[in-house]
Order: structure tokens, then sequence, then C-alpha cells
């Protein structure tokens, strides 16, 4: 099959894309140069969905909410997507038919994400020099032509390019994988099915013989039907319970990297506890903070307080009372001495004072005017006493450090402490909360359940398998004694000689039918895995006699894993081993080995192939997958989605080898990246016949220097 | 090569292991063998195939009777 040309119209960004593929067998390739965004994937999903429908495209878009028509559209307004390719398919007998196919869907989007999609319509047409027919059962014809389960080895995203060797998926998907792409690319499945329905005519001429043969030969082919009845049966209980078993390894997987994907975040429980226990330690640190303030405002309350701020004040008023004290003046002591006077009855001069007489009259007035004095000497004399109290305690608080800027300072050094913590806790809190908010907390709870489920059933099904098995090897001997047990009856009776030879010759048949798929199985499987060898080693530029490298070699093993060998006899994990470049030479090395080892000519379009790519490795590889056919290596098509990075370098391999180069641009990237604006009201992509060493008013984005592209001012409008 | 052709090699290496009960016998067979496979691309059900299949494989058996001829 050749790609001859394609039309999409309001697929995601691509209003109205044209876009003719090389089918020049000197020149294979056709390169579409688009930055991300710009619609490359677009155009890839555009092909896929043509062909196969939303089947075709990748399970996760599909199970994001797939929308498409064009996002910018608004709510409620439907678009009709079309998507057409015509194509060239040459038979076994080397006839040439062209095609053309057509997908239609009417697309509505309403608020909220939700689509609702009507009248999808696909038809093929046959085109033919006097007209176009239209073929009836269009996918069965697609799905021949070019099957759904191979389209990761036709249609491949550079992400998703390790498909058949890294542990994205479980290794027995790989092997499915693998094991798929080479029965069916290799047309090993119709000869399998040849091979049982021949079988299928050998037991019926064998079940005709016997009953011509009476009774005994009869019972005992009676019996052996049964036996081969129950065998089949017991062989497709099997072959359900290992495909179930593929399908639950799958689905626990894909359940794993979810709820891994979920963990990552943090566990919920773990999560939760953290939670507690920070709001615990927050509750803490603001009883803290709230204790330090209370300190503070004792403290500035405080004689302390005080004395720091008015000491100067304090220590002259000290100073002035110390000078009463040194001239006596305080404290006062005539006030008390009148007192025992007026007690006794007796001055000091010996004069009468019984109370009444004159000179009591006289000491009375005296001590009252004295009183006066006295209150303002008890005064000074308390203020006298308290201030050196007062002076000596602010002497000994700042001898053992606890004056008031010192408590002042430790105060504000633990506040400042408290209040640091406090908002870090607080900002840990929130994070963990926000960490917490993020887990969809029922979801990680069922994908718990679910993969406990899943174990337990994966669990059943492998002892279940192991005693059909045990059952299945007990019938094969008991088949292969009744078979003997028939022989000798038939020796012993009359046959009917025709279906005797009949018989005969479809059991020669079936032997030689069936000696052909194992040759071929793993006579394929071999050329396959040299080939993919000589490719991958190519690639990565390793010479296995080099006994300092690192691979010597890569091959398909008997359960169809595809093995990386080193010189010192380790086989490499392709996940953790293989740096990104090696996944895809090896990914690349096997469809290309595939592809000329079944002689397919199907297009092979990779999105993004170089992402990871770079210097001789990426040379090498480009060289590899679009060298042009020859005897070994059948015409072939290959389409490249690269971006102006993963051209880089790799400029005159594409001048010799692509016989088409389009560039694909999006209006968004105006004016960050793009040149000049498109003046469209939304954003869409748009094709310009630019090639890799080109720009125009559609394409030229501002870097283009760094890569070499000179302008050209022939599109003039866009 | 295509996959048919290289069916066809395999087939012709087993078919010199088969006996030639008649001139011409192991071609025959190889022409059944790739007879059978066709019926799988002429859009009939499973059983109507396996019909076929049953008449293919006796129409060979009908020809080593007559001693390789038609």
């Amino acid at each position: 099959m050749r790609f001859l040309h394609t039309h999409v119209e309001n697929f995601k960004l691509l209003e109205d894309i044209k876009l003719d593929f090389s089918t020049d067998p000197a020149q294979p390739l056709t390169v579409v140069r688009a930055e991300n965004g710009s619609g490359k994937t677009s155009l890839l999903y555009a092909l896929l969905w043509a062909f196969y429908g939303e089947r075709g495209l990748p399970e996760e878009v599909v199970a994001g909410g797939l929308r498409l028509g064009p996002a910018h559209l608004p709510a409620g307004k439907a678009v009709q997507i079309r998507v057409m390719v015509e194509f060239a398919h040459t038979d076994e007998n080397e006839i040439e038919t062209r095609y053309r196919l057509v997908r239609n869907v009417r697309e509505t989007a309403f608020v909220g994400d939700k689509v609702e999609r009507d009248g999808e319509s696909v038809r093929l047409l046959r085109i033919t020099s006097s007209g176009e027919d239209d073929l009836k059962s269009a996918e069965a014809l697609v799905g021949k032509l070019i099957p759904l389960r191979l389209r990761s080895i036709f249609f491949t995203n550079g992400d998703a390019v390790q498909t058949y060797i890294s542990g994205r998926v479980s290794s027995q998907q790989r092997q499915s994988q693998v094991h798929i792409a080479i029965k069916t690319l290799l047309g090993l499945d119709s000869l399998r099915t040849a091979v049982e329905d021949i079988e299928a005519a050998y037991k019926r001429l064998r079940s005709d013989l016997a009953r011509s043969g009476g009774a005994d030969t009869s019972h005992l082919e009676a019996e052996l039907e049964r036996m081969d009845g129950d065998l089949e049966k017991l062989r497709g209980e099997e072959a359900a319970l290992t495909e179930a078993v593929t399908n639950m390894t799958a689905q626990r997987t894909k359940w794993d990297k979810e709820l891994s994907g979920l963990r990552g975040i943090g566990d919920i429980d773990h999560l939760n506890a953290r939670i507690a226990s920070a709001t615990s330690e927050q509750a803490g640190l603001q009883e803290s903070r709230s204790r330090v303030i209370v300190r503070m405002r004792e403290l500035v309350k405080s004689e302390e307080c005080s004395w720091a701020f008015l000491s100067s004040h304090l220590e002259n008023g000290l100073s002035v009372l110390s000078d009463l004290a040194d001239r006596n003046v305080i404290p006062g002591t005539s006030l008390r001495v009148l007192d025992d006077r007026l007690e006794l009855g007796v001055c000091i001069c010996g004069e009468d004072l019984t109370p009444g007489s004159g000179h009591a009259q006289h000491v009375i007035a005296l001590r009252d005017e004295q009183k006066k004095v006295s209150e303002s000497q008890e005064r000074l004399t308390e203020l006298f006493h308290g201030g050196k109290l007062a002076a000596a305690s602010a002497e000994a608080r700042e001898k053992d450090g606890t004056d008031f800027f010192r408590r002042r300072a430790d105060l504000q050094a633990e506040f400042t402490h408290v209040r640091d913590s406090l908002s870090t806790k607080l900002a840990e809190l929130e994070q963990l909360k926000e960490r917490r908010a993020a887990i969809d907390e029922e979801r990680v709870r069922d994908l718990t359940d679910k993969l406990d489920g899943v174990a337990g059933k994966m669990a059943n099904a492998q002892t279940e398998i192991g005693r059909l098995q045990s059952k299945i090897s007990d019938l094969v001997v008991r088949h292969a004694e009744q078979e003997k047990a028939l022989g000798e009856a038939e020796k012993a009776t009359k046959l009917n000689h025709d279906l005797s030879v009949k018989r005969d010759i479809a059991k020669q048949l079936h032997d030689m039918a069936a000696g052909t798929l194992r040759t071929l199985e793993g006579d394929y499987v071999h050329r396959v895995s040299d080939r993919m060898n000589a490719l991958f080693m190519e690639i990565v530029g390793a010479t296995p006699e080099f006994e300092a490298g690192v691979f010597r070699r890569v091959h398909i093993d008997p359960d169809f894993n595809i093995r990386v060998d080193t010189h010192d006899g380790r086989t490499l994990d392709t996940d953790f081993e293989l740096n990104g470049a090696s996944q895809r030479a090896l990914t690349l090395a096997f469809i290309w080995a595939l592809m000329e080892v079944s002689g397919t000519t199907a297009p092979r379009i990779i999105d993004t192939p170089l992402g990871m790519v770079a210097g001789g490795v990426k040379t090498r590889m480009v060289d590899a997958i679009t060298s042009p056919g020859s005897d070994e290596a059948p015409d072939f098509q290959v389409v490249l989605l690269l971006t102006r990075s993963e051209i880089r370098d790799v400029e005159g391999l594409l001048d010799q080898r692509a016989g088409i180069v389009r560039t694909l641009s999006n209006s968004k990237d105006y004016p960050e990246d793009l040149t000049y604006p498109w003046h469209a009201d939304h954003p869409l992509s748009r094709m310009c016949s630019c090639n890799h060493r080109q720009s125009c008013r559609i394409c030229a984005r501002v870097y283009d220097a760094q890569h070499g592209i000179s302008f050209r001012d022939e599109e003039a409008t866009v | 090569m295509t996959s048919t052709r290289r069916i066809v090699e395999v087939a012709g290496q087993q078919a010199q292991l088969l006996d030639e009960p008649t001139p011409g016998f192991r071609a025959q067979a190889v022409t059944t063998l790739l007879d059978v496979i066709r019926l799988q691309g002429e859009g009939v059900g499973p059983q109507a195939r396996r019909d076929r299949t049953l008449k293919l494989v006796a129409d060979l058996g009908t020809k080593v009777l007559l001693g390789g001829g038609e």
C-alpha cells in the first residue's frame, strides 16, 4: 500500500489541510516540518481516524473525552469533520488498484467537555479508469489491507515508539504484540487457519473411514473423536484463560500505573497522619506565641521597664535623696519626741505638759506644725529606701543578665522563633492539604481494591491453567494410544479403499502444511531477528567484534521478547539500561526488519521520531529508515513528522531522500515564534510548500536563522 | 519476497518429505494448500470454508486414486 494524497477538514486544528505523499521509489520519504503544537500529532490521528475510526486512536485520548473538531468553536455549534485518504494497493498478482477512503462525522461540543457525534460514515471507493466504485464493507476491506492491530507498526508516535520493547506495557503484552506483528505481517495467520481446516478435513475422512469398517473401528473412532473434542475444549479453555491472564496483566499494569501516579502525590493515610501531626504542632506553636506575648506585656508593665527607660531620672532623684539623708533631713525624728513628751506630761525642759496646760497647748501646736513637715520627710525616706533597693535590684539584674533589655531581647528572639516556626508549619500544612486535595481518595481505595481482586483472580487462573495443562498432557497420551488401537483395528477390518486413500492423503497434506507453518515461524522470526540486529547495530554505530563496545547483538528470543545482549554476557533491561535514542533505534529497527522480511509496502508514518536522538545516531537512523528500496528491502514509503530541531544536521539526507517536504504551522505561535501575523480570528494550522531549508510569510519563525533557513517571499497570503 | 511466495517455497521443501504415490503429487499438494489458504479471502463462513477444504482434500485423494491425472 502506498499513500497518495490526504485532505483533512475540521479535524482538531487542521481546518483544511491537503498533503501529497511521495511515491517516488528513489525518494520514498515525505516530510512534514512542524513545531510543537502545530498539528503533527493531529495529522497522525486524522489518518488513524480515517482508517479505523475512534478504535484507531490511542486509548488515553479516547478516555480523556475525545473532541475531534476544532476547540475554538462555541458550545452548541456543529461541525462536519472529514478526512479523505487516497491510496494505492498492489495485490499478489502485482496489479495495482487505487482507492479513496472517506470518513465523515458531524460533531457538536457542549459546555463541560460534552461532545456528541452523529452520522459517522466511512466510504471506500475503488478508482478505475471508468469512474469510482463504492465498495461495500469498507471497514472490513480496510482492516484486511492495513489491519487495526498493526496500527502501531504503520502509525507510530515517537513518544510511544517503545511499545515493543519497553516496560510501559507488561512483558506478556510486549511478547504478544511482537508475536502478533510477526504473524500478521508475515501472513502466518492464514497459513495457521489453513492447517486447522485441513486437520478438520482429515478428521472427517478418518471418521467416515472408521464408520465404513464396522462396529469395532466405528466405536474406536467415536472414542477418538470424543478425545479430539475434549482436547479442543481443554485447549480452548487454556487459551481463553491465558488470554484472560494477559488482559488482567494489562489491566493490572494500567491500574498500577494510575495508583503509582496517585501515590506519587502521596499516600492518603500517610498524608492524613502528617496533616494531623502538623495541625497539633501548629496549635502548640500558637499557644507558645500567646505565652510569649503575655510575658512581653508583663515585662513592659514591670519596674525593670521603668528603670530601663527612666534610670537617669531615678538616679538623679536618688542622689538628691541621698544628699538629704546625708544632711539628716530625712529621716525626721522630732515628731516622735514631742508625742512621747505629751504622753509623759513632762517636757524635756521639765515644764508640766498636763493636757490643757499652756505648755501642753504650745507643744501640741508645735507637734501639729511638725507633723506637716514629717509627712514629706516620711515620703522622702520611703523613696530613698525604695530607690536604693530598686537601684540595687537593677544592678543585680544587670549583673546576672536579667535586666530589661536582655529580657526584652530574649523574648523578642523567642517570639521571632515561634512566629517563624508557626509560619513554616502553616505553609507545610497548607501544602499537605493541597496534596491531599489532589488525591482522589475514593479512586485510590477503588484501585487498591481492584488490584487486590485482580491479583487473586490471576493466581486462581494460573492454578487453573496448570490443571488444564496437566489434563491436556494426559489426554494427548491416551489419544496416541487410541489412534494406535484404531490403526490395529483397521488392519483387521475391510475398509473402504477410496476413503482410506483420501484419509491418508489428508494426513500427508496436513503434515506438509503444519511443517511449513513451523518452518516459517522459526525462519521468519530468525530473519526478522537478524535484520533487526543489523539495522540496530548500524544505527547505534556498534560493532559486534569490538569487545570494548556495549552491544553484542539484539535478537528475538523463542518467547518473542526482544533482547539486547552485551559483550560481558548480560542482557540489558531495555527500560533502564538503554538510553532513549537506543530505545527508538531498537523499535524502529524491529519495525523496519519486520516490514522488509514480510515484503510489506505499507507506509510508515512516524511522529517526532528523533526527539531524543542526536549526533551520529541521528544521521544513521534517518539514513537507515529512509534508504530507497532494494532486492532485500522492497519499495516503501516513510512519512516523518519533524520539528526544526529534529531536522537539524540531517538536512543533507532529507535533500536526497525526501520526494515531498511541506511545512505545517499554527497561527497561535505569533508573535512569540511566528514572524508574521496571519490575522486569523481563531487558532488554526496551515500547510505551506516550504521545504526544510525554506520559510515564507506563513511559516517563518523568529529563530529560523539559527537553523540556516532562508526566507522566500512566495507564499504571499495567508 | 511476498509471504505467499515464501509459503510456496517452504511448502515445496516440506512436500519433498512426503511419499509420491502418483507423479506430480507433491506439486498438487502444494497447490491444494494454496487453494485452501485462498478460501479465507472468499468471504465465506468458517463451516462453509471447512466444507470446501474437505472437498479440495478429497479431490487431491481422487487424483491419487486416478493415478495422478484429472
